[in-house]
């Protein structure tokens, strides 16, 4: 894992590199003297060689110094740690409405499968998968922003000011961004949920008296959740990039703000930064969906005493 | 008299003509009897044993007759009324123990799982207490060891033998036991046969024991019912079938069993 | 037809192909004629709500909604069929390669392939863009890069599954060289799988467009885009809701249809 962050890092450290454009230039404008430039040049540290440059910003990243930016002049850790708690907590919400409507939704779906209801729910189903985050967004922020007056939209709270204004903010975003994941995961855990119902060890539950509900809650659910946990894993990378943009409609300033601002404004330390720290994410997901493998699935432990 | 089946048939409404599979087949079971029923793949005999535990599926499917289990009938009975009886009263172990199991739960919580729901005046040290009885009666090496496991980790022989002391803890009347030792070797099968016959001289508890195989059905059971096609051929006492049997289709399946008695 | 339908009542199939159909015939129709000009500014019309005139109602500046929507449709539809096709084409490439001779190459390429593979394709194409910088080329080829991942990865295990079979065995025995063999021999038979991640692709493809011009990135003005007539709405959703509710229902059931598409092509098999 730590050589894969090791690769991302150096692709996207040189990724910047070979872009056209000197970021001092673009700093001090095209009509700047050379000597100025150059002495920024210097002061920025962009004369040196390129693998030590690499090195040194890859020290300073581990080391939690993430750069300066350039539009702003401030480091960009702090900008970034400012932020980075309304992505976070946008995420949590969207995946933790995501994972909590998912889970009894299917079971309901499953237990009626091939009934009316199970077609009219296919049919929601596919057509929330097919809403953009986005559109939801725009859709949820005028109905209940305008026609209901529930909130006023763009009116953001921030969570120094007032934590528990800042939650209720984030609600609607994150349902904008969690409903067409949820939809994607009932259709998927529907079926794993199906797959598992026809099993043995279901006819065995059975044989012991337990209602259907029962069978489905104490026995399918956790076999039938074992393919899920990538698919949930991935989803909170989907999540970080769907809040990017939701947070525009919602103007929400949070880390999709600056990665936009600073894509415009070329500020590459910024973008760099955003990128790897959402590569981190990613990685660290993938750990966490290895890690619940084993919990969830005993038979992913190797064991001795078998 | 446990169980009394009278004129029992199910009739299949899954395709576009109905198609029959079980048909007038009556018999009764005693306390503590162990009945062989015997027949080809297709005879009818599972789906006549899981009607009996309930387990058949209420739709698509037409049942007829009645199957009385002390008295009263178990395809007529209420839902809530049936799943009191099931894992309590009457219990059943399947053909394959690789996959009748749950592979994500502890063997403990699925041998304890009828008493949780049939028992809710036990804690969980009494239940664990009568898990980890049963799983020693059961002839398993260190219970305390395969009551935290997991199926995976045992072999299919031991997960059957967990499997019926899954069956067993309630102290059911009944132990219906499909084709419970057709997956495994030989030697464990023979193994699972004396386990069956010492619990049931034991705790008295009825066993209807499902087979193709005669010659197991002859070493287990004290009465014999013979189906072919969803009828039912010939039934009696163990020895009468075997030594003087009636029917031409009894007689050619004692026939085509191997002749290499030890 | 009706034999035909009673046999397979693929409703999915059916569904899908009438919305696709009937949003392609107005793409074709928009690329001849729009019932306005899409640029044609009329002050007279500001926000007009939907009507016979304008089925769609009108914006902030008084252009026909319906004509700049067909306009949007076709340029959204172009991207994500480019799109698909840059990713197809070098996912297949790289994946067949990759899974076929396997080795040193196959485990680095792989190894980056799945960190690209769980990072959001619509970031990998904004890092792309901030690259390359913004309009409808550049978005192209962005969402073409970012899409690459997910396709070798798919044909990689495809062709890794079929290598393993004893058709592609026999090919061998009789000579057949590598490039054959995979071209000839095994392409066809993981077509199946590619033709429904294809239209999966396309479906992300319209998603991850509409996102990056709704964020001012894509397409750019006085061009007709969905999601850039999206985020122009937002100022004026008071005012006149058509205005993003009809683009956007657009997008939804572009991605709707194609959806039902694949999942009744997957019936099929």
């Amino acid at each position: 894992m730590l050589l894969t962050l090791l690769a991302v890092s150096f692709i996207v450290f040189a990724a910047f590199e070979i872009i056209p454009g000197d970021a001092a230039v673009s700093r001090l404008g095209s009509n700047a003297t050379k000597e100025s430039v150059e002495a920024l040049r210097a002061q920025m540290g962009l004369d040196r060689p390129f693998m030590i440059r690499y090195l040194s910003w890859l020290a300073g990243f581990v080391k939690g110094d993430l750069g300066t930016s350039y539009s702003y002049n401030m480091p960009v850790s702090s900008m970034i740690l400012e932020k980075l708690p309304i992505t976070i907590t946008l995420t949590i919400i969207s995946m933790i409405l995501t994972i909590g409507v998912s889970i009894p939704l299917s079971l309901l779906i499953a237990k009626y499968a091939g009934s009316k209801f199970d077609k009219v729910s296919y049919g929601v189903n596919q057509f929330a998968m097919a809403i953009p985050s986005f559109f939801l967004g725009i859709l949820m922020s005028w109905f209940f922003g305008m026609v209901l007056k529930w909130f006023s939209p763009g009116g953001y709270i921030s969570y120094k000011k007032n934590f528990g204004g800042f939650l209720s903010y984030l609600i609607l975003p994150a349902i904008a961004i969690a409903i067409p994941k949820c939809a994607m995961s009932i259709k998927l855990l529907r079926s794993a949920i199906l797959t598992e119902a026809g099993k043995d060890y279901v006819r065995t539950a059975y044989s012991r008296g337990l209602s259907t509900m029962e069978v489905l809650y104490r026995h399918v659910l956790k076999n039938a959740m074992i393919p899920l946990i990538t698919f949930w894993g991935m989803a909170v990378a989907d999540m970080i990039a769907g809040s990017i943009v939701v947070e525009q409609v919602f103007n929400i300033p949070g880390l999709g703000r600056i990665l936009l601002t600073s894509i415009s404004n070329r500020d590459y330390p910024v973008v760099e930064a955003v990128i790897l720290l959402i590569a981190l994410v990613v990685l660290i997901m993938n750990v966490v969906v290895d890690i619940l493998y084993r919990i969830v699935d005993p038979r992913m432990v190797k064991d001795s005493s078998g | 008299m446990l169980l009394s089946v009278e004129d029992f048939g199910i009739e299949f409404h899954d395709h576009d003509s109905p198609e029959r599979v079980v048909e007038g087949v009556s018999f009764t079971l005693d306390k503590g009897e162990i009945l062989g029923i015997v027949g080809e793949s297709g005879s009818g005999k599972s789906m006549t044993a899981l009607a009996i535990a309930g387990l058949l599926p209420r739709k698509k499917l037409k049942k007829e007759g009645r199957i009385l289990f002390e008295g009263e009938d178990v395809l007529t009975m209420e839902r809530h009324k049936l799943r009191g009886l099931q894992g309590d009263e009457i219990c059943m172990i399947f053909q394959e123990p690789m996959t009748a199991l749950n592979p994500t739960m502890k063997i403990g919580l699925q041998v304890e799982e009828a008493l949780r729901i049939h028992h809710t005046e036990m804690n969980d040290a009494q239940r664990k207490e009568r898990a980890i009885k049963w799983l020693k009666n059961v002839e398993l090496d260190d219970p305390e060891r395969v009551y935290e496991s997991y199926p995976h980790q045992l072999s299919g022989g031991m997960r059957q033998r967990v499997m019926i002391a899954a069956a067993m803890v309630g102290n059911p009347q009944l132990l219906i036991a499909d084709e419970a030792t057709t997956a495994l070797d030989v030697t464990v099968q023979a193994q699972i046969i004396k386990l069956l016959q010492k619990i049931n001289k034991e705790s008295q508890v009825a066993i209807l024991f499902i087979s193709h195989d005669l010659s197991l059905i002859r070493q287990i059971s004290h009465n014999v019912l013979v189906m072919q096609n969803g009828h039912l051929v010939e039934k009696g006492a163990v020895d009468d079938i075997f030594e003087h049997p009636q029917q031409e289709y009894t007689r050619k399946l004692i026939s085509a069993i191997p002749r290499v008695e030890l | 037809m009706k034999k035909w339908l009673k046999k397979h009542k693929n409703f999915n199939f059916i569904a899908g192909a009438i919305i696709t159909g009937v949003l392609l015939l107005t793409v074709l129709i928009g690329i001849f004629a729009t019932p306005y000009d899409t640029t044609q500014m009329n002050v007279a019309d500001k926000f007009a709500k939907p009507s016979f005139a304008h089925w769609m109602g009108c914006d902030n500046y008084g252009r026909d909604i319906l004509s700049r929507v067909m306009e949007g449709m076709g340029n959204t539809f172009l991207i994500a069929v480019l799109t698909v096709l840059i990713g197809t084409v070098f996912g297949v490439i790289i994946g067949a390669l990759c899974g076929y001779f396997g080795g040193l190459l196959d485990d680095i390429l792989m190894r980056i392939n799945d960190v690209l593979f769980s990072f959001p394709s619509i970031l990998l194409a904004l890092v792309i863009i901030s690259l390359l910088g913004t309009g409808r080329l550049n978005v192209t080829l962005a969402l073409g890069i970012a899409f690459i991942p997910s396709f070798a990865r798919i044909v990689r295990s495809e062709v890794k599954k079929q290598c393993s079979l004893d058709y592609v065995k026999s090919a061998a025995l009789m000579g057949a060289g590598h490039m054959r063999i995979i071209f000839v021999h095994i392409l066809p038979n993981i077509m199946p799988v590619l033709l429904s991640s294809v239209m999966i692709g396309f479906n992300n493809a319209v998603l991850a467009e509409a996102g990056l011009s709704y964020l001012g990135i894509g397409v750019q003005p006085p061009a007709a885009s969905l999601g850039r007539m999206l985020s122009e709405a937002q100022s004026f959703l008071f005012t006149a809701p058509w205005y993003a509710i009809f683009p956007g229902l657009v997008i939804v059931l572009t991605v709707l249809g194609f959806a039902l598409l694949a999942e009744g092509t997957t019936e099929e098999e």
